[in-house]
Parts: structure tokens; C-alpha cells; sequence
């Protein structure tokens, strides 16, 4: 037998299958592993500040006339031993909503699309890819643009 | 009412707002029904990478070792990338991947979640204000192993040193293509939408592909399909920032 904790939504427990649990422990669910104890270092062209190490969030206002190339907007070893999943949201000041990075690539000028967020087996980052050949069209002047990330950090369920 | 919750390690589980639990009977969480790495040889034809079985269609994420449009190499995971989304699509027993793509490899990190997101459900929410207040202990808590002994977050089914994204709404819209959810929660939750967008009738994330961009506040969660169709969506009781 396996033994576990089963917690039903507003039914008999004797009755529901895994999709009207709260929590089933012979499943895992998604673990949001992101948290303090995890930054363990930071860097950044200017310095981003951090508004609420708990919560994952990250704040980060581009230099005057940024060059192209790679732009480390966020960066810190998670010390998780193994590559997590990343999910990160992008608040941009100029479109004050929240949205999944990247962005839509049809928005060939908006720098938003040219922001990644990954995962190493060592660190979690969030790049900017800043360039003017086809790939990268001449990017629109992003000098003082503000954004705000929450990121998600969640531990590998596999392996 | 009749239920159970526990509050993460440290906070004190009468007045914590809601994002601060680790379960609660109000709240479902996303159950994995399978993890899967899986490297796909040729990009440009369709196969099926992955056989769920749920006979619904289930809720999905998928990470790449790719930058689309920048290799970083191997090793990287991020979400699925507007180049790649549109090519991964889930139906009732498979998640494939389409053909359209040039030829080339992929490493893919399949996530299938026991969540039908065509069955719509909203919770009663209890508290969604945001808080950071604290007045727990760090001494107590709830661990369920999963796999012994622990040695990785991965070996627990619940711990709630962790947090767990509690879901808040799963829904439906049909023929919309310009879609607002008023969630009511005071805060710009996490989401995630699915779509079907493609002739093949399946449903592929929407979230941030092409043309179909997704956008949350205090207030609604509002997206776009290119036409009226059929879309779903997860709402979670956490707030995106406080």
C-alpha cells in the first residue's frame, strides 16, 4: 500500500480522482525553490537592485546608450545542484502590465523579445541580447528603460 | 466549512494571506503526472514526444536547452521561446511536436500536470491580500517523503519550507479572441494560458507566442488569439509582485 496524504476539495476523499485534491502526496507538485538562501551572489552592468529577496524579484533601469552585445540583467548562483525551471514575468513601466518573457517576436523593435530568462546547473539568469543584424533588427534606444522581474524558481521533478 | 491548511515554514497559518500556504482544501496545486527530458533529433518533422494517457487535455509546461533565436547551448533550460511554443501541442493522450520548424535538435523538459484545463473551477478565495507578515515559527512544519531518505527537494511530495502554487481559477473561453478574466485578487497573479490556435485542433501554450500576447494586472488577466477560438487558462493565488 502507499502510504500519503490525500485532501479533497469539497468532497468525500473516497471519491475523487488526483484533479480535485488540494494536495495527493503520491504526486509532486511544482516546488518554488526561489528564495534567499538560494542568492548567494549577484552582478550586473548597472547594478540591479533587489526589492524583496523572498518573492523573487528584481528590479533593472538600462545605462545611457547601451552597445550591442549580451546584457546581464540578473544573475545569481541558486546552489541547487542541478538545473531547476525558470519562469520569469517582465512589468514593464512603459506598458505597466505583467508578462512571460520573452515577449512576442513580432515586436521586432520592443527589447522586451530579446530578454531571456534560463537556468544553468549553477546559476539563474536573465540576458539581454542587444544587436543590429537581421536576427536582432537596429534595436529602438532602451538608455533609462525600467523594468521590473519576478522570477520563479522551481526544482527539477525528473531525473 | 470543513478543510485543512498549512502555512509555510515561518508564518503563522490563521492570518497569512493565502499565497503563504503550502495546501489548503480551498486550493488545488499542479500535480505532475509525468517529467520527462527528451532530446527531439529532427525539428523539422512531426512526432509524438511524449504519451500521457490522461485522456484529457492536461495543463503543460516545457523548458528548452535552447535560446531560440540565440543557441546558448546545452544546459540552459528556459519556458519554450515564441519560436518553439508554437511547434509543442498537447491533445487528449499526447504532447507532439509539429512539423514547419527548420531541421535541427532540441533537448526538451516535458512537465504534464493531472489537470484538465478545459474543466473550469474557481476557489473560494479567502484572503488575497499580499502580506509578508510574519509571526510563525521556523520549528514546525509538514514534510511527506516521497522518496528515502530525502536528499533533493525532488524526494519530498510536500514541504513546506517550499512554496506551492495554490491554483485560484482554471477556465475557459470559446469563440473569443480577446479575452478578460477578472480574477478579483487585489494583485498580478501568475498565470499561464493554452489555445487552440492550429488547424490540428490541439492546444499549444499562448502565454508569449506570437500574436497572441498575454498580460496580467491587480485586476484581470487579458490575452489575445489571432481568431476567435477556443483557449484556457490558470490563475494562482501568487501575487507576481508585492
Amino acid at each position: 500500500m502507499t502510504q500519503g496524504i490525500k485532501i479533497s476539495l469539497k468532497k468525500d476523499v473516497k471519491d475523487v480522482g488526483v484533479e480535485e485534491c488540494a494536495i495527493d502526496t503520491r504526486y509532486s507538485s511544482p516546488k518554488i525553490v526561489s528564495n534567499d538562501s538560494v542568492i548567494t551572489g549577484r552582478s550586473g552592468i548597472s547594478n540591479p537592485v533587489y526589492s524583496g529577496y523572498n518573492l523573487g524579484s528584481v528590479e533593472y533601469t538600462f545605462p545611457d546608450n547601451p552597445s550591442a552585445g549580451t546584457y546581464t540583467l540578473v544573475t545569481f548562483k541558486h546552489g541547487l545542484g542541478q538545473t531547476p525551471n525558470p519562469i520569469a514575468y517582465v512589468y514593464n513601466y512603459q506598458f505597466p502590465t505583467f508578462r512571460i518573457l520573452p515577449m512576442d517576436i513580432n515586436f521586432a523593435y520592443d527589447p522586451l523579445q530579446y530578454m531571456y530568462c534560463y537556468a544553468t546547473p549553477t546559476e539563474f539568469k536573465i540576458d539581454y541580447v542587444r544587436g543590429n543584424n537581421i536576427l536582432f533588427p537596429s534595436p529602438v534606444d532602451v538608455t533609462g528603460y525600467h523594468y521590473k522581474f519576478k522570477f520563479y524558481i522551481f526544482a527539477n521533478e525528473g531525473g | 466549512m470543513i478543510g485543512m491548511k498549512c502555512s509555510q515554514r515561518g508564518v503563522n497559518v490563521r492570518d497569512c494571506p493565502d499565497y503563504r500556504l503550502t495546501f489548503s482544501s480551498y486550493f488545488p496545486t499542479l500535480k505532475l503526472h509525468m517529467v520527462e527530458d527528451v532530446m527531439i533529433t529532427d525539428t523539422s518533422v512531426t512526432q509524438t514526444i511524449c504519451t500521457h494517457n490522461l485522456g484529457y487535455i492536461p495543463a503543460f509546461w516545457v523548458f528548452t536547452d535552447r535560446m531560440y533565436p540565440v543557441d546558448m547551448g546545452l544546459g540552459h533550460y528556459r519556458l519554450s521561446s515564441p519560436g518553439t511554443s508554437q511547434y509543442l501541442a498537447v491533445d487528449n493522450n499526447n504532447l507532439i511536436w509539429r512539423s514547419g520548424a527548420g531541421a535541427g535538435s532540441l533537448g526538451v523538459r516535458v512537465h504534464i500536470f493531472a489537470l484538465d484545463i478545459t474543466k473550469p473551477y474557481r476557489s473560494d478565495s479567502e484572503k488575497s491580500s499580499i502580506s509578508d507578515k510574519k509571526g510563525g515559527t521556523d520549528e514546525y512544519g509538514i514534510q511527506v517523503i516521497k522518496n528515502s531518505p530525502p536528499l533533493q527537494d525532488k524526494d519530498y511530495s510536500l514541504n513546506s519550507k517550499n512554496r506551492y502554487p495554490l491554483i485560484h481559477e482554471v477556465g475557459q473561453a470559446v469563440n473569443e479572441s480577446a479575452v478578460v478574466v477578472k480574477h478579483n485578487l487585489g494583485y498580478a497573479p501568475m498565470y499561464f494560458v493554452w489555445a487552440k490556435v492550429h488547424a490540428d485542433g490541439r492546444y499549444q501554450s499562448i502565454s508569449m507566442s506570437s500574436g497572441a500576447v498575454a498580460t496580467a494586472n491587480e485586476l484581470t488577466l487579458r490575452y489575445t488569439i489571432a481568431d476567435p477560438g477556443v483557449s484556457s487558462y490558470i490563475i494562482f493565488n501568487d501575487p507576481i509582485m508585492s
